[in-house]
């Protein structure tokens, strides 16, 4: 099905390609004063690409999954569930209104909830799974918000629309509480808070480590390639909107940066396999942030779609160590695997290496860009983001690398049993790993000019804002070589680095746990972010909720409510029957004086 | 002829009498069958005149849609408890070929009170009517309970006689007419209407809340639907009741039209009170046949709700409720006729506990009535319940739609109480397995109907429509 609905869609992107944008309308959803919303499909070069990519991925998903949880009993909801998530995302992508696409979101984040908690015996696998539900609520009342100050302020949803409106409502201002609030702003910042939630950037990412919990196959669809773009995939697809807004293109630019070197250094200090990855997910996205905070949505979208592979290849590399493993995440007890599991190593390391951005695979050319283009960027502060960038580099080539000796080169720790059961994954596995490679090696070099190249621009900017300016030839200009080589320079200094320590000198990295303990534990920690959640959320939201149920709830309301009620109700009915006394002139009697009541609340009352 | 029907009814019955002491064998079984024939042969000359309207008597009668349809009503109604009657085992004493043509008598007044135009002939179809109750109320003689429930409905009968005839005689006494059409130009003449005119009114209303059970003039309600014969409760509880709500509703909406700004809170008070004591009186209740007594009081208040505002769409929700109120009581009533233990009728709420495990199919049909009667949605009393409330929305009492919803939750309390017990209590000692095919077949019949009413309202709306329609031509 999942081959099917791929073939299916690169057809589509044919079609875009010579047609046009179009929106094909299915059937009319909502009808409501001045609300009126269609079930549609919205195609254009950017939809199509998307539904592409998702569909490819989530297929190679599926066929890893086959092998993944061949020995699960409930694979079949699994697989269900799989392609549950693959729906609403199609969903969320094609969407031609925010409506629909805000369902699609909601499915998403539902069917991530259920995957990460799919192995609900596991009670981390549960309270994670609560986690991300919880922390993606606040990220989606901050796009509810904006999708309700959007209709306020347009008086409508459908995208195409919005699009149109955009200059006339230049001037608006939101009145909240008395203060004026520039509406586009608003809007733009409150889209951006929900997009935060679901592509797990600085604050609201404390998530996705968490969600590791679940299968991996599902952390290489939802939490790599698919669900945690979703965000940025919406500041996309609303560009022309964040354009109007300076300010919160610059918010998006920090937190992006600050994401970014966040995430990357917390990674260099973990030990879980995935954790690890995902924080370098955290990492790029907030590397695609920092593309579209400064304007430039063609590379944050071409870093999307590279990384989606490359991450996805990572994702499922791990998967497959994991599962030669017998289930061992911890990379310290791994170890020595090249010669053990040889595909999986290279395909591996050929993730490994495109995530860091060697030169000539495909995240070296959507990385770079993006770091060039902050260097261009006339803001005040440009080159301290561009400094951020490459800091993130950096830490990208240590735990990569590091990752890579402690699983692949260092010997061996694990126990005996464990070596014994060590085999290389079966072909259902495999394959998907080959093939995404494939992608990871071949598609920035190929797809570089799509992205880049004046006439591709041209056709770009049909949907999406785009400044024409930033061709590849204006990049090529303009970036010193120095910049241009300065990224390379830290991979090498990682790369250095991290010999330095794991090879030559072995002893240093106890000792330098020991003396710089307090840093250690600073990164090791995730700089404290989830501790001080759960002082300042956590703790006394259910301190509040026992309070409250304990109070509110059971004697108040259920006191005065439901309780007290059916109590009224059981006096009063055994009052009337004992009113039914079973003697004539008691009925008698009741009849007269029902009589005289009625004459008299007539004569003397109405 | 334009009183065909009722000319029909009345021969035949007259026949059927005088061949009764005749037949030596299961004479009650012989004249039943012919009683039912007799029935069928009058709806017919109903529906073949359905579309006539005409004064008859010199206005001592009127034959109209709303008249002829509520007669359909009543007829098939009363066919159908024949039918239960006849099909049912019952007890001995009621085996007499006396019981159906009673019926008969009391169907006769039913018919001649639906179109009566006159205060007078509708005094004198409704003791037509009730007289003949009397008697089937205390039809059993070797009971005890049944003789008493028929002493107390006597009594509280003659009282809403004389209360009738006392705001009858008021009004007469004003308007020097007791002509509905005299009556109602009176009222367009007169600038201010006498106060002693609407004290006349009132009474009638008792009289009139007394047949239909109103609170607060319920109580022989519970104590005569547990005293009576079932079968006979059961005919109670339909046919008589459709037609005194037909001549209340003919009476308020024709004659005292003009002045429904006093009625209207009246009715508001009796539908208030009958509501609240329907849903909390048959909370204590453990017998079926006295909380289906309390279930009729709240179904009553609900009807009177729709009365309220005096608009065309009321009577049609009214003229609907009946309908579905019908179907939902006759199959209940059909059932607990059928509850036996040891050939022996049992009557309590216990004894439905586990039906579930012997009579599965019973037990769904019955809890698919219940449920309708609770007004569980998609099912009829939802329906009904829906199209009242609709009208007292429509006219903005808010005060006494919230109440109605808040008194139907309570009600459905105790229906849902029977559900459970029939679902999931353990049986405490069997009940006889039904063998009876043809009540499974009927029940099978009001069940699915209750199920599928949803799926065609609008059969029922344009039929009622068109005949409240009818009733406000005169105006």
């Amino acid at each position: 099905m999942m081959i099917i609905a791929t073939i299916f869609s690169f057809f589509s992107l044919v079609f875009v390609k010579i047609n046009g944008e179009s929106a094909i309308i299915l059937s009319r959803w909502i009808d409501s004063g001045n609300l009126s919303l269609d079930w549609s499909l919205q195609l254009n070069i950017l939809t199509a690409s998307m539904v592409l990519m998702v569909n490819l991925v989530s297929t190679l998903i599926h066929i890893y999954s086959v092998g993944y949880m061949e020995k699960d009993p409930k694979k079949i909801l699994f697989m269900a569930y799989l392609s549950l998530f693959t729906f609403f995302m199609l969903f969320l992508v094609s969407s031609s209104n925010l409506l629909q696409l805000f369902l699609g979101w909601e499915g998403v984040g539902l069917t991530s909830y259920l995957l990460i908690g799919f192995w609900n015996y596991k009670e981390k696998a549960n309270n994670a799974a609560l986690k991300a539900f919880i922390v993606n609520r606040v990220g989606d009342a901050g796009l509810l918000l904006a999708l309700f100050t959007t209709f306020v302020v347009f008086g409508t949803l459908n995208i195409g629309e919005i699009k149109l409106l955009i200059n006339s409502q230049n001037e608006s201002y939101f009145n909240f509480l008395g203060f004026d609030i520039h509406s586009l702003t608003l809007i733009s910042l409150l889209l951006f808070v929900g997009c935060m939630g679901k592509s797990a950037q600085f604050g609201l990412h404390v998530w996705l480590p968490d969600a590791m919990e679940g299968p991996t196959p599902v952390s290489a669809l939802i939490h790599a390639a698919t669900m945690v773009t979703a965000g940025v995939f919406l500041l996309i697809v609303m560009s022309p909107l964040l354009q109007s807004s300076e300010f919160s293109l610059n918010f998006i630019l920090i937190i992006g940066s600050i994401t970014c070197i966040f995430a990357s250094s917390v990674a260099v200090f973990q030990n879980d396999i995935k954790r690890i990855i995902a924080y370098s997910t955290c990492s790029q996205l907030g590397y695609m942030f920092m593309a579209i905070g400064s304007s430039a949505y063609t590379l944050a979208y071409f870093h999307l779609l590279s990384h989606a592979f490359f991450k996805a290849l990572l994702f499922l590399g791990a998967g497959s160590v994991i599962h030669s493993m017998s289930d061992e995440q911890d990379i310290k007890k791994m170890g020595g695997l090249y010669n053990k599991i040889p595909l999986t190593y290279i395909t591996m390391l050929i993730g490994s290496l495109s995530l860091i951005g060697l030169p000539f695979l495909s995240g070296y050319y959507s990385k770079d860009l993006i770091l060039e283009i902050l260097y261009l960027n006339d803001f005040e502060y440009s080159l301290q983001f561009f400094t951020m960038g490459v800091i993130g580099v950096l830490f990208t080539s240590i735990y990569t690398l590091r990752l890579l000796v402690y699983v692949f080169h260092r010997e061996s720790v694990a126990d005996e049993k464990v070596i014994a059961h060590i085999h290389e994954s079966p072909l259902i596995m495999i394959l998907p790993l080959v093939i995404l490679s494939v992608f990871a090696i071949f598609f920035g070099m190929f797809m570089k000019l799509i992205f880049t190249e004046i006439n591709f621009l041209e056709m770009w900017s049909y949907t999406i804002h785009v400044d024409k300016s930033l061709d590849a030839s204006f990049i090529s200009q303009n970036v010193p070589v120095l910049i241009k080589k300065l990224p390379l320079l830290m991979i090498l200094i990682g790369t250095i680095v991290i010999l330095f320590l794991y090879f030559s000198f072995r002893n240093l990295v106890p000792f330098l746990k020991l003396r710089l303990s307090f840093i250690y534990n600073f990164f090791k920690n995730k700089w404290y972010v989830d501790q001080l959640y759960e002082r300042i959320f956590v703790r006394p939201t259910f301190y509040f909720g026992k309070g409250f149920w304990k109070s509110v709830d059971k004697e108040l309301i259920d006191n005065l409510g439901p309780n007290g009620f059916s109590r009224i109700v059981l006096s009063f009915s055994s009052l009337i029957s004992k009113l039914q006394s079973g003697f004539l002139y008691h009925y008698v009697l009741s009849i007269i004086i029902g009589l005289t009541l009625l004459i008299s609340l007539y004569t003397y009352i109405f | 002829m334009i009183i065909l029907p009722e000319i029909i009814l009345s021969i035949g019955f007259l026949l059927l009498l005088c061949i009764s002491p005749f037949i030596k064998n299961d004479s009650h079984k012989f004249i039943g069958y012919l009683s039912l024939l007799l029935i069928f042969l009058t709806q017919f000359s109903i529906v073949k005149d359905i579309f006539i309207f005409e004064e008859v008597f010199e206005g001592f009668f009127i034959v109209d849609s709303f008249g002829s349809f509520l007669k359909l009503i009543i007829l098939i109604s009363a066919g159908l408890v024949l039918f239960f009657y006849l099909i049912v085992k019952n007890d001995k004493s009621l085996d007499r070929p006396e019981f159906p043509l009673v019926v008969l008598i009391s169907l006769i007044g039913m018919m001649f009170m639906v179109s009566a135009n006159n205060l007078l002939s509708l005094f004198v179809s409704i003791e037509l009517q009730s007289l003949a109750l009397y008697i089937l109320v205390s039809f059993s003689k070797e009971d005890l309970n049944s003789s008493e429930a028929g002493v107390k409905y006597f009594v509280v009968g003659s009282l809403s006689t004389c209360i009738f005839l006392f705001g009858s005689s008021l009004i007469y006494g004003l308007v020097g007419s007791t002509d509905f059409s005299s009556i109602s130009k009176y009222m367009i003449d007169q600038p201010d209407i006498p106060m002693i005119l609407i004290i006349g009114l009132i009474f009638i209303l008792v009289s009139i809340s007394l047949k239909i059970s109103a609170a607060p003039f319920h109580m022989w309600t519970p104590d005569v639907y547990q005293g009576a014969p079932t079968i006979v409760t059961a005919f109670i509880s339909t046919a008589p009741k459709v037609a005194v709500f037909g001549v209340l509703i003919r009476l308020l909406v024709f004659p005292f039209g003009e002045i429904i700004v006093d009625w209207g809170k009246l009715v508001i008070i009796l539908s208030i009170t009958s509501m609240i004591i329907g849903s909390l009186g048959a909370i204590m209740q453990s017998d079926i046949k006295r909380l289906m007594a309390y279930s009729t009081i709240n179904h009553i208040g609900f009807m009177l709700m729709g009365l309220v505002p005096g608009t065309e769409d009321g009577i049609t929700a009214i003229s609907i409720y009946l309908i579905l109120y019908l179907t939902m009581n006759l199959g209940v009533f059909l059932f607990i006729l059928n509850m036996q233990r040891d050939q022996i009728n049992v009557t309590s709420i216990k004894d439905l506990s586990g039906l579930y495990k012997t009579e599965p199919i019973m037990a769904g049909c019955l809890a698919i009535i219940l449920f309708s009667m609770a007004g569980i949605p998609p099912l009829a009393g939802f329906v009904g319940k829906l199209l009242i409330l609709n009208v007292v929305v429509d006219s903005n009492l808010f005060f006494l739609a919230t109440l109605a919803v808040i008194t139907s939750v309570v009600a459905a309390f105790y229906y849902i109480r029977m559900v459970k017990s029939i679902f999931f209590d353990e049986p405490s000692e069997e009940l006889d397995i039904l063998t009876n095919n043809q009540s499974k077949l009927l029940m099978i019949l009001f069940s699915f109907f209750n199920l599928t009413v949803i799926l065609y309202p609008q059969f029922f709306l344009n039929l009622s429509a068109s005949i409240a329609l009818s009733l406000f031509a005169l105006k």
